[in-house]
């Protein structure tokens, strides 16, 4: 099976975000890693490999700073990889990027499966895999939890709310983004850290693979929420302040 | 529970701005690595002791092992993070690629062991000690039993042991009796007791290999008499059969603190029936334990500092969010209250804390690094290098040990009663620690071999190239306006450290040595106050120099934070050489005076 993992590389979600100019965030004190939901996807590929054999292969759209998660992934047991590394790719929106991941992959050819995460921490937009399928004719199956393949036939359960699954029959070559939780992703191993160094891993930019890089969309600005309304706290003993806090709900919140 | 026990940023900074760990890879034994391979080893360990070892730092501490039908039941994670040990190559990591190792320099795998101890010590020591044993018998052993027991230890099902102490013969080795009596069958038959045996037995692995020390009938008394054998739990009989060796575990103590893993007494041969292999040539045990030694002190070192550090980063936590009292100005009692570390007191136990582990972490990634260069420079870099590694080994495993007793106590003070109950990690972190200063040696051992061995070998050799290294910062520093004055209160501390040893050897030659060594612990306390504030001084180095380049205000406020540091060590620590050097210096033999029915 020739399985691609589109991996993303998005900030640690507990560093110290900085916005400059409400463009982008200031990256000299700001962790990177795997996003979390990707990583899902680099195991339930590298375990369809272990049982139906064949490759994994990672593609990313990111900077430089990208490869050395692409690696962390090449030292879990993927094989090879393609970055897309081009900064006219990542000043464009999702479109952009699913369109480069889309002819990436159809430059790798005889693709079986496409595996991404349900979402990137960072963007929480969850739309690239959908884009992506649709970009390359395949079916697509969102929010997988559980997975069985038998040739190129696939059953899919798929993760709905209130804890329901439904069960989808498919067949390959898909696009399946892959849930959380669907497994318990491997550490890399020492000696795979020290082959990861040698994987193959190359770069493209948009232009060589053909893609466009005209965005659907238009980044405005980013800011941090600001809240104005702000919390009061009744002071008092306790039969004065219930007295206060009902005459507050009654005249001016108006609730009662 | 703390959420953070280490400091990803402080550790950085150890092995990369101040120790330039990166160069290693210019050697040929590290040519395949880099700082990003590095980078991932790091970032693993983080994972693995996030996921699965500080999740059970609380519950192997109110879980101890238990002594069950004559074996000892440990905490079922041990048996999960021995897998993933072995499936993820670290036990046999540092190991040339012949071995199926990784040759992860050991800067880089103290580096990872700092991690794993500082999450979970108890858990941490099981591999470790099996890596050990390992590299006993794939130094020292025939092809045979490298086959025979490494593969399985490399994997993490067979747990590696130590086996030394005898409950005659703890610090005093050369009175080890457990006897081995060759047979013509090509194994020696073992008898006697061991006590104290880490991981002595555990039902997390199939089978234990000790590495033990015993007397070969006939040999010669003393350590000269003390031959190494592989004595294993379970021997392997026809057909890759276990079948017992009788080899009986006999108990468990119960221990103060370190609970999550057992120290077993052992008795081996009780019907007649302990086989064991010999390693090398007979009594040649304790020389090739010593080949060790250095590794393994330093590695005692760096769990201290783990522990230390796990502590301070729990209380550092606490004292930001607990609210306690006012500014001493404020006169109005119903102003909030302010947050403790806002207290001068306070942030002096915390600064103390920080000196301690911050210090005791960049000495051992120090000597971590001094390991490597003895494996791989040659020529004049090498012997340097010994020479360092050498005189460092005692202090190296002494400071973070007996400083860290005094660190973890800090933190523990920082949360006042609730520092003292064990809703807080505080007081396991304290009890935990107190192991080092006892273990590989105790201090009193370590101060002796400091000043009996390292401080006068090769006629002073090592004691000047410390002192070499120690001057060489200390001109380095005194370029920098923010550490010249420090730089010139160390080289003064440094004169007095070298004039209380000549004043010391004066006192060796005239045949005084009880005199000589009596408050050789003393020595080793002096010593490392100017060993840390050396380390202190080169990271102050580091810190002035990134500042001068206007780093972003996170970073700025990390460098700040290390030159106060440095501060604070200069200006209440180091000045307690003055009281060592004036003890070490007076005439009075108090303690050889003083005799057994005055007490
Ligand atoms: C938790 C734990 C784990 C251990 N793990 C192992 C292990 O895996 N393998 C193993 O073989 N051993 C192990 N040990 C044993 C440990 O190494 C010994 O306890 C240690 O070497 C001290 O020996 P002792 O307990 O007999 O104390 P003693 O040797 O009786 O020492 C008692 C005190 O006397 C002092 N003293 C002794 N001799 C001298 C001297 N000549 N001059 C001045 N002072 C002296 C010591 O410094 C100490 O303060 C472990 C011990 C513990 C508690």
């Amino acid at each position: 099976m020739k399985i691609v993992v589109c991996l993303k590389q998005v900030p640690d979600m507990e560093s110290n975000f900085k916005i400059i100019d409400g463009k982008s965030i200031d990256e000299s004190q700001v962790a990177f890693k795997i996003n979390d939901f990707d990583n899902y996807a680099v195991e339930a590929a590298l375990q369809l490999k272990e049982k139906n054999g064949g490759e994994v292969i990672i593609v990313s759209a990111g900077p430089d700073r990208a490869a050395k998660d692409i690696r962390q992934a090449f030292a879990m047991g993927a094989d090879w990889g393609i970055q897309i590394n081009d900064p006219a790719v990542q000043a464009g929106d999702n479109f952009v990027v699913a369109q480069c991941l889309q002819k990436a992959i159809q430059g790798i050819g005889g693709v079986d499966l496409v595996l991404t995460g349900v979402q990137a921490e960072d963007d929480q937009a969850a739309v690239t895999g959908v884009m992506l399928a649709e970009l390359l004719g395949m079916p697509h199956c969102t929010n997988v939890v559980k997975l069985d393949i038998s040739g190129a036939n696939m059953t899919v359960n798929r993760e709905l709310e209130g804890g329901l699954n439904e069960v989808l029959e498919m067949s390959a070559p898909a696009v399946l983004s892959i849930q959380s939780g669907i497994n318990e992703p491997r550490y890399p191993t020492l000696p795979g850290i020290m082959k990861a160094k040698k994987k193959q891993l190359d770069a493209k930019k948009a232009s060589d693979l053909g893609a466009s890089t005209d965005s659907k969309t238009e980044f405005v600005k980013m800011f941090f929420p600001v809240s104005d309304k702000k919390a009061e706290i009744i002071k008092g003993d306790p039969a004065t302040a219930a007295k206060a806090l009902i005459d507050k709900l009654k005249n001016e919140a108006k609730v009662i | 529970m703390a959420e953070k026990f280490y400091s990803e940023r402080d550790l950085n900074f150890h092995l990369y701005e101040v120790n330039d760990v990166a160069s290693l890879t210019g050697y040929p034994l590290f040519a395949d690595h880099s700082r990003e391979t590095f980078d991932m080893v790091i970032e693993t360990a983080k994972n693995i002791a996030i996921d699965h070892m500080r999740p059970f730092f609380t519950e192997m501490d109110r879980q101890p092992p238990q002594y069950i039908n004559g074996g000892i039941r440990v905490h079922p994670s041990v048996k999960n993070y021995m897998k993933i040990c072995g499936e993820g190559g670290w036990i046999n990591a540092p190991f040339p690629y012949e071995m199926g190792g990784q040759q992860i320099p050991l800067s880089i795998n103290n580096a990872a062991q700092f991690i794993f101890s500082a999450a979970n010590y108890s858990l941490s020591v099981y591999p470790h000690l099996t890596t050990g044993a390992a590299h006993l018998i794939m130094s020292f052993g025939t092809q045979e039993l490298k086959d025979r027991y490494v593969p399985k230890m490399f994997a993490g099902q067979w747990q590696g042991t130590m086996a030394l102490t005898e409950p005659e013969a703890g610090s005093s080795l050369s009175d080890v009796v457990t006897s081995a009596e060759p047979t013509d069958k090509g194994y020696y038959r073992i008898t006697g007791q061991k006590t104290f045996i880490s991981a002595g037995d555990c039902d997390s692995a199939d089978n234990i290999i000790h590495l033990m020390l015993a007397r070969v009938k006939g040999a010669p008394a003393g350590v000269k008499g003390l031959s190494l054998f592989v004595v294993p739990k379970f021997r392997i009989a026809d057909k890759g059969k276990l079948e017992p060796n009788d080899v009986a575990c006999a108990g468990c103590y119960h221990k103060m603190g370190y609970r999550g893993s057992p120290i077993a007494q052992l008795s081996m041969g009780e019907n007649g029936d302990c086989r064991g292999w010999l390693l090398g040539s007979e009594n040649k045990g304790l020389t090739y334990m010593f080949q060790m030694m250095n590794e393994a002190r330093v590695g005692v070192g760096i769990g201290a500092v783990a522990i230390a550090t796990a502590a301070y980063h729990a209380s550092l936590e606490y004292a930001k969010e607990r609210l306690q009292g006012r500014n001493v100005l404020e006169k109005d009692p119903t102003k909030p209250q302010l947050a403790i570390i806002e207290h001068a007191d306070v942030r002096r136990m915390l600064l103390n804390q920080k000196v301690i582990s911050e210090g005791g972490l960049a000495l051992a990634i120090y000597c971590g690094k001094l390991v490597d260069l003895v494996h791989v420079s040659s020529g004049e870099e090498k012997e340097r290098s010994e020479l360092l590694l050498e005189i460092l080994t005692p202090v190296v495993k002494t400071y973070p040990s007996e400083m860290g007793i005094i660190s973890t106590s800090l933190g523990v003070q920082c949360l006042g009663g609730y520092g003292y109950c064990d809703d807080f990690p505080l007081e396991q972190h304290m009890r935990d620690m107190r192991i080092h200063p006892i273990h590989e040696g105790t201090t009193g051992i370590q101060a002796m071999d400091l000043l009996g061995r390292k401080a006068t070998m090769k006629n002073g050799k090592a004691l000047m190239a410390f002192a070499a290294e120690v001057e060489s910062a200390v001109n380095r520093a005194s370029s920098f306006d923010r550490t010249k004055d420090r730089a010139a209160e160390l080289k003064e501390s440094l004169e007095l450290l070298k004039g209380v040893s000549m004043h010391l050897m004066g006192i060796a030659m005239k045949g005084n040595i009880d005199r000589f060594l009596s408050d050789a612990t003393l020595y080793l306390e002096f010593f490392g106050y100017v060993a840390i504030a050396w380390q202190w001084l080169l990271q102050g180095m580091v810190a002035a120099g990134a500042l001068a380049k206007k780093p972003a205000a996170q970073d700025a406020d990390f460098y700040e934070g290390k030159l106060h540091a440095m501060d604070f060590f200069f200006e209440y620590e180091l000045p307690k050489c003055l009281g060592l050097a004036k003890r070490l210096r007076s005439e009075k033999t108090v303690t050889l005076d003083v005799k057994r029915e005055h007490f």
